[in-house]
């Protein structure tokens, strides 16, 4: 069967020729990341298996330790979710990512000296067994393993998705791919659970899966930081060249931020196409991102609208569905399409296809209004109040940099690195990294709107779509790829580490402590090997049919671990008092606490999002109850052992002989 | 609480290390450095930033960026990163001097002991 395409020379739809460039550059990335595993893969025979599986034997240097924890901390969010952000609500992301300029500083150095240190002096491996060293019992390790496993499997779910998802755009115009995606869906058509989901994200899921799961059960903690290096550096690649092409293509910052200044909101909306010919009868396909115009109201100028989804008349029928749709509504938005016009680079719906306009929604926010996107709250469809009111921009402050510390991901990265001086440098380094990275995503993204407008009911796309439209107006389709590997990169490179800290927990803090203390080194590798794979192999199929709320899920367990771990570990490391029952209670509390503002929040707005009491983060609610119980808990029972104090607190008299 | 013991508290009786001082003289240094970034940050910007949807003045632009960007988060970016630098070069101690000739005996005896059985 022949679709009848509304072809335009510059669809945003990749090419044929840049798809092809697309899947070359992600076919060596991927050879590198296994290669890198089978490297690292022989080194594990010649060490101690738990110690280099789990944490590469304590020896990280200046690079691999920054490149590591840099690249554990930017998921798949830093790279598909805050563009996208950027795009929908302008300028006002600077002011929501502000407490990154303290990140490095919080979130590295806060316990990295101390949290390194007790690691060594105890011999700890995971994060469950060196608070099981610190306060000498077993429970306070059962509580955190507990957590750690439950909220880290659900944090994957998401990430499996969204790596797939970008998979599955990066290589949706590749012939192979598209061929492979058929092949797979009449397999899985007839197996139920599978047949629900799209076959093109299933072969992204299925790709992703056994890329990720076969280098980081392979290659261990070691595997997980060479590639960690390999993803920072695209990271940090893509994001400069992605910045200078940008730059460059919108005529430089100045005028982006002018004319960025001068637009107002869009109206959304839906639209329905239909055939003016009813005699014709074979199918229709509308490209997603086409343009058309309606007659506007006596007086009015002609209205001006994009959509934001392929438009399918089907054969034999008369009518599309209806499609996610935007009217644009300032002078350089119709400026822009006049050009394209005439330059035949818009792809517009033809006049044989008759266009209906419904549900015509305006913007809570900044409807109307020039200067919102250069100024705060910034533009909300949703909210009358705006994206970020003042009291969230302090939460989030705080959240990024006390947030980030918390992470048990981050904390393992913390254990690992060789000596303070390679602390010190990565530290410095961290900086220009973070400040690189996050500074040139908010100057990018707030051009993009002015490169290509109209996004505003799918703005996630934003990040795939600038990429390639950067690449091949720049006239290097194969760039394309390696700008789109940069949020693929993110995503995985947080899965391998977040599936290692749940197989150690399950090999070392559960089996090896809790029922087999004497196992065998055989044993252990057995188990580890298998339990990577396990936990792989169940989150890929649960990200078959995952939650929609796929955003909230990744924000609530990210704020329920460091609402759980941040305060007994701080605690733990600057307080030689600190105890097993307040760690314990600490912990719970600052869970606890968090989660009843989640279901409350659930209750009140009968939707799944938070109760922000006094407009703060749960997670800042989490933090406050968990330090003020671990405190007084503390203070009402009796203090650590002695013996334990002296051990991590006390002059090493030896030493200092 | 006297510095350098945990005497005082009457919960221990030891010296405390000198790296876990450090850290503690560390940690107030960077416990400052936040408090500065959030005041400058946060308060410029809530006085600055915001603007009532009446408002018809245009936002002024300075070197592409808005000017509330660049004097209450650019700035106080910039100077919490020169900051965190000066921290982490010149600031924090290297005082893991004993664990690392601990780990280096540790590290020997172990090669010792494996060319004994062999």
């Amino acid at each position: 069967m022949r679709l009848s395409f509304i072809d335009s020379p510059t669809s945003f739809v990749l090419a044929i020729s840049d798809a092809n460039a697309a899947l070359v550059t992600f076919g060596l990335y991927s050879l590198i990341v296994l290669g890198l595993a089978i490297l690292s893969h022989r080194l594990l025979s010649r060490r101690n298996f738990l110690a280099e599986y789990f944490l590469g034997s304590r020896s990280l240097g200046v690079w691999p330790f920054m490149f590591t924890f840099a690249a554990t901390s930017a998921s798949a969010g830093s790279f598909a979710g805050f563009p996208s952000l950027i795009y929908a609500h302008g300028w006002v992301l600077a002011l929501w990512i502000a407490g990154y300029m303290m990140v490095p500083l919080i979130g590295m150095g806060l316990l990295a000296k101390r949290l390194n240190r007790m690691a060594r002096q105890s011999g700890a491996i995971t994060l469950p067994e060196l608070m099981y060293s610190r306060f000498g019992h077993g429970s306070v390790a059962v509580v955190a393993t507990a957590l750690i496993v439950f909220l880290l499997t659900f944090y994957l779910v998401p990430q499996f998705k969204i790596a797939s998802i970008i998979l599955q755009s990066l290589m949706a115009d590749v012939p192979i791919w598209h061929q492979s995606a058929l092949l797979l869906g009449s397999v899985t058509s007839t197996i139920p659970y599978l047949d629900q989901a799209d076959p093109g994200y299933l072969l992204g899921l299925l790709s992703f899966s056994i890329m990720v799961i076969a280098y980081t059960s392979l290659g261990g903690f070691r595997a997980v930081v060479w590639t960690d290096v390999l993803q920072g550096i695209v990271m940090f690649t893509g994001v400069i060249i992605m910045l200078v092409l940008v730059l460059q293509q919108v005529g430089g910052l100045s005028k982006a931020t002018n004319t960025l200044a001068k637009m107002t909101p869009p109206v959304l909306c839906d639209a329905t196409f239909s055939r003016t010919d009813k005699t014709a009868a074979g199918p229709i396909q509308i490209p997603s991102e086409s343009w058309f115009e309606l007659a506007g109201a006596e007086g009015k100028p002609t209205r001006l609208f994009r959509i934001n989804e392929i438009a399918r008349i089907l054969e034999k029928k008369n009518d599309s569905k209806s499609v996610k749709c935007v009217e644009l509504l300032s002078q350089y938005e119709r400026d822009l399409f006049q050009s394209w016009k005439e330059k035949k680079k818009a792809v517009i719906v033809p006049d044989h296809i008759l266009a209906e306009v419904s549900n015509e929604k305006p913007y809570q926010h900044g409807a109307g209004q020039t200067g919102v996107y250069v100024s705060a709250p910034g533009p909300n469809f949703n909210d009358v109040n705006g994206f970020l009111p003042i009291a969230l921009a302090i939460s989030f402050f705080m959240y990024w940099a006390i947030g980030g510390a918390g992470q048990p991901g981050s904390m393992v990265r913390l254990m690992a690195f060789d000596s303070v001086k390679t602390l010190k440098r990565a530290l410095a380094l961290l900086v220009i990294y973070f400040g690189v990275i996050y500074v040139s995503l908010v100057l990018i993204f707030c051009c993009s709107r002015v490169l290509i407008p109209g996004l505003d009911q799918t703005p996630d796309r934003i990040m795939p779509l600038l990429s390639m439209h950067l690449a091949s107006t720049a006239g290097i389709p194969w760039l394309g790829g390696l700008l789109m590997a940069a949020p693929f990169a993110a995503a995985m490179s947080t899965v391998d580490s977040f599936m290692l800290m749940i197989s150690s927990s399950l090999v070392r803090d559960i089996y090896q402590r809790g029922f087999n203390p004497d196992v065998s080194d055989k044993t252990v590798k057995r188990l580890s090997y298998f339990c990577t794979v396990a936990i792989g192999v169940i989150v890929m199929f649960a990200a078959v049919n995952s939650p929609k709320f796929l955003q909230i899920l990744i924000v609530f367990t990210g704020g329920g671990l460091s609402s759980a771990f941040l305060i007994p570990i701080f605690y733990a490391m600057y307080w030689p008092r600190f105890n097993n029952t307040a760690a314990i209670a600490s912990m719970l509390a600052g869970f606890f606490s968090y989660l009843s503002l989640y279901a409350a929040g659930v209750y009140i707005h009968q939707a799944a999002k938070p109760y922000l009491l006094l407009s703060q983060d749960p997670f800042l609610w989490g933090l406050v109850v968990s330090a003020a119980v671990g405190y007084f808990v503390c203070k009402a029972t009796p203090p650590a052992p002695l013996e334990i104090q002296k051990k991590f607190f006390g002059r090493n008299k030896q030493a200092a002989q | 609480m006297n510095e350098k013991s945990a005497q005082s508290e009457g919960e221990t009786s030891f010296e405390y290390d000198p790296s876990y001082l450090n850290a503690l003289r560390e940690l107030y240094v960077m416990g400052r450095l936040w408090v500065i970034s959030l005041v400058w940050s946060m308060g410029y910007c809530a006085l600055f930033a915001y603007r009532s949807p009446e408002a018809n003045e245009p936002v002024a632009i300075i070197w592409g960026v808005p000017s509330w960007v660049l004097w209450g988060i650019a700035l106080p970016w910039g100077f919490c990163s020169v900051a965190t630098i000066w921290f982490a070069l010149f600031y924090i101690k290297e005082d893991d001097a004993d664990l690392l000739a601990a780990e280096a005996l540790l590290e020997e005896s172990l090669k010792k002991s494996e060319s004994d059985v062999l």
